[in-house]
């Protein structure tokens, strides 16, 4: 799950920086006010905590071991705010002590294992835990919880590595970082963890965790209880894979511009003549051509345009809400 | 008086324990005894390497690793890898096998795991990729190795990281050997207090793992009733300034030579 220096582009491991940046910001803004000073040495001793659990070798089938990563076990312990700070700072004395996942990779470690795991993890467990009833159940639902955000972690991975081919090219097209496209990435990220490390991290979750609730109930974190917005989330989710659609080769069906048309070949010959109500049709300016903004990295113009998208979603629709409720009111 | 054995006592046994699988336990000892040297002291403070302020060092090795993650030029890697032998060659026999341990175990498995892209046509990747890696591995155990870990917190002092991010890094650093060493002591005490079969060794982790964070959570509230006692906010002051001495200024001279090799070779 440890990327190392060279795997990912430089321009790549900035932009995981910068993505990172903000929900560090967060973080350490929300634990200054959810936690009181005297529970600010646990962050530490969190990591701490967090950094030996890596330690802990685990048998698995076949006579060898792998270790847990223990991002959701974090998140359900301390909150997954604090769960971020404590993972990124494990994850940065790995790196730059232990040699353990690259310096210049240190964002994007951070977004799949101090960002993806423990607030995944956190939410699908506090999903679900609030409608399922009885201790197994609950337990079950931990135990996916934190099997889930390690193959969505380990997802993020192999997107990462499968867009340098597309990203980062030399002068004649050969790759120069990570070799593999997505086709190979995905499958050699996703087999082992769906597989093992997904069951080992759920194993070792839902133990843990049974332990400490039955020896020392009072100690697991309690957040606010919050009714959890899954389409926010998904919105998230699709904004952040919205630079796949740059894979793709050609339009879509249909969805031609008049210059693709000229070029278009037909039954194997161009078109002779291009219809002239399109060529001299309507043609409209926009703000994001092909979604795509002048001066940004053509991946950076995809998640810019489906934020932008996403938000006039909702302003429009929380508009058209408040103008029913309050046309409700008056009637 | 004599005392006679009773007859139970005297039949010959041939007792062999069942075998066991606690691999497990001995990898995961193994792993945290690793974790605990490498975070002891250093005691051999002379060698040059560690003498240089830690502050140049990190900057140092962030702009070496930065551009030998943007060069295509194998004339600038093999540059930066003698760079690094020389300023190996300076280190304690150790120190030299520590970081060439880590290095070559970096390079080899990229190079295992970059081995199937030789079949898409990109061996110049691999051969490329993996030198990187190595070199980039070594830069960054060199400058571990030769720091100690106290001293990276005042680096990133006035490196200009908050102090609630130092705080919780001060912590980590102190607690991983407490910690380690508590856990260390549970896997031998799982270890040794098996008597006989004890099919249930792999369930004992998640006990040991859970007494972990209780004791860190115990830890965390002795640490914070110390800290108050002694009247320490959470606030640091850096009590030494940037020092810039020959070794900075050399190791300064050979990161700017380093750097306009790289725009050379761009060119």
């Amino acid at each position: 799950m440890h990327i190392l220096d060279n795997y990912l582009s430089p321009a790549t491991c900035a932009v995981m920086t910068a993505a990172m940046v903000p929900i560090w910001t967060v973080s350490v803004r929300k634990v200054q006010r959810e936690l009181p000073n005297s529970k600010i040495p646990l962050l530490g001793i969190g990591a701490a905590f967090t950094f030996l659990i890596m330690m802990f070798n685990i048998p698995v089938p076949g006579g060898t071991t792998a270790h847990a990563i223990g991002g959701t076990l974090i998140a359900v312990l301390l909150g997954p705010w604090a769960a971020c700070l404590a993972v990124s700072v494990a994850v940065l004395i790995q790196a730059l002590l232990f040699g353990d996942g690259g310096i210049l990779a240190y964002g994007a470690n951070c977004f799949n294992m101090a960002f993806v795991i423990p607030f995944l993890g956190y939410f699908i467990y506090t999903f679900f835990r609030s409608r399922v009833s009885g201790a197994r159940a609950q337990m079950f639902c931990l135990g996916a919880a934190s099997y889930l955000a390690l193959v969505a972690a380990a997802l993020c991975v192999a997107i990462e590595f499968g867009l340098q081919p597309v990203l980062a090219k030399d002068a004649v097209g050969l790759p120069l970082y990570c070799p593999y496209p997505l086709s190979v990435s995905v499958p050699a990220m996703l087999i082992p963890h769906l597989t093992i490390a997904g069951f080992v991290e759920a194993f070792f979750t839902v133990g843990v965790f049974g332990f400490i609730s039955r020896v020392s109930p009072s100690t697991i974190y309690e957040g606010p209880e919050k009714r959890i917005h899954l389409v926010y989330g998904l919105l998230v989710g699709m904004a952040c894979l919205s630079p796949l659609g740059l894979l793709s080769s050609g339009t879509a069906w249909g969805e031609w511009r008049i210059e693709q048309l000229k070029v278009m070949a037909v039954g194997g010959q161009g078109l002779a003549t291009m219809p002239s109500r399109m060529v001299h049709g309507f043609h409209m300016n926009v703000a994001f051509p092909d979604y795509a903004v002048a001066g940004i990295p053509p991946f950076l113009s995809y998640v810019l345009s489906a934020v932008a998208g996403g938000a006039c979603l909702i302003v429009v629709f929380k508009l058209l809400g408040l103008m029913r409720r309050r046309g409700a009111v008056k009637t | 008086m004599t005392t006679l054995l009773p007859d139970w006592l005297q039949v010959h046994e041939d007792y062999a324990p069942r075998a066991e699988r606690e691999a497990f336990i001995d990898r995961s000892i193994l792993s945290f005894l690793g974790v605990l040297t490498m975070a002891r002291p250093r005691d051999g403070a002379v060698e040059p390497g560690v003498r240089v302020d830690p502050v140049v060092k990190i900057v140092a090795g962030f702009i070496v690793i930065l551009l030998l993650s943007l060069t295509r030029s194998g004339l600038f890697m093999t540059l930066t890898a003698v760079g690094l032998l020389v300023l190996l060659a300076g280190q304690r026999g150790e120190r030299i096998v520590a970081v060439m341990r880590t290095s070559l175990v970096a390079g080899g498995f990229t190079m295992l795991t970059l081995l199937p892209s030789v079949l898409f046509g990109h061996a110049s990747s691999m051969v490329m990729i993996t030198g990187k890696v190595l070199i980039s591995a070594a830069t960054v155990k060199l400058i571990a190795e030769t720091s100690e870990w106290a001293s990276l917190t005042g680096a990133f002092k006035r490196l200009g990281i908050p102090d609630l991010c130092l705080l919780v890094l001060d912590i980590t650093l102190s607690y991983i050997t407490l910690l380690g060493e508590f856990a260390l002591a549970m896997l031998y005490a799982l270890r040794l207090r098996s008597v006989g079969s004890n099919a249930a060794k792999a369930a004992s982790l998640s006990g040991i793992a859970g007494s972990l964070f209780l004791k860190s959570k115990e830890m965390a509230e002795e640490m914070y009733a110390a800290m108050e006692c002694r009247c320490f906010t959470g606030e640091y002051r850096v009590s030494s300034k940037l020092r810039l001495g020959l070794r900075e200024f050399s190791l300064g001279t050979a990161v700017s030579l380093l750097a306009m090799a790289f725009l050379f070779l761009r060119v």
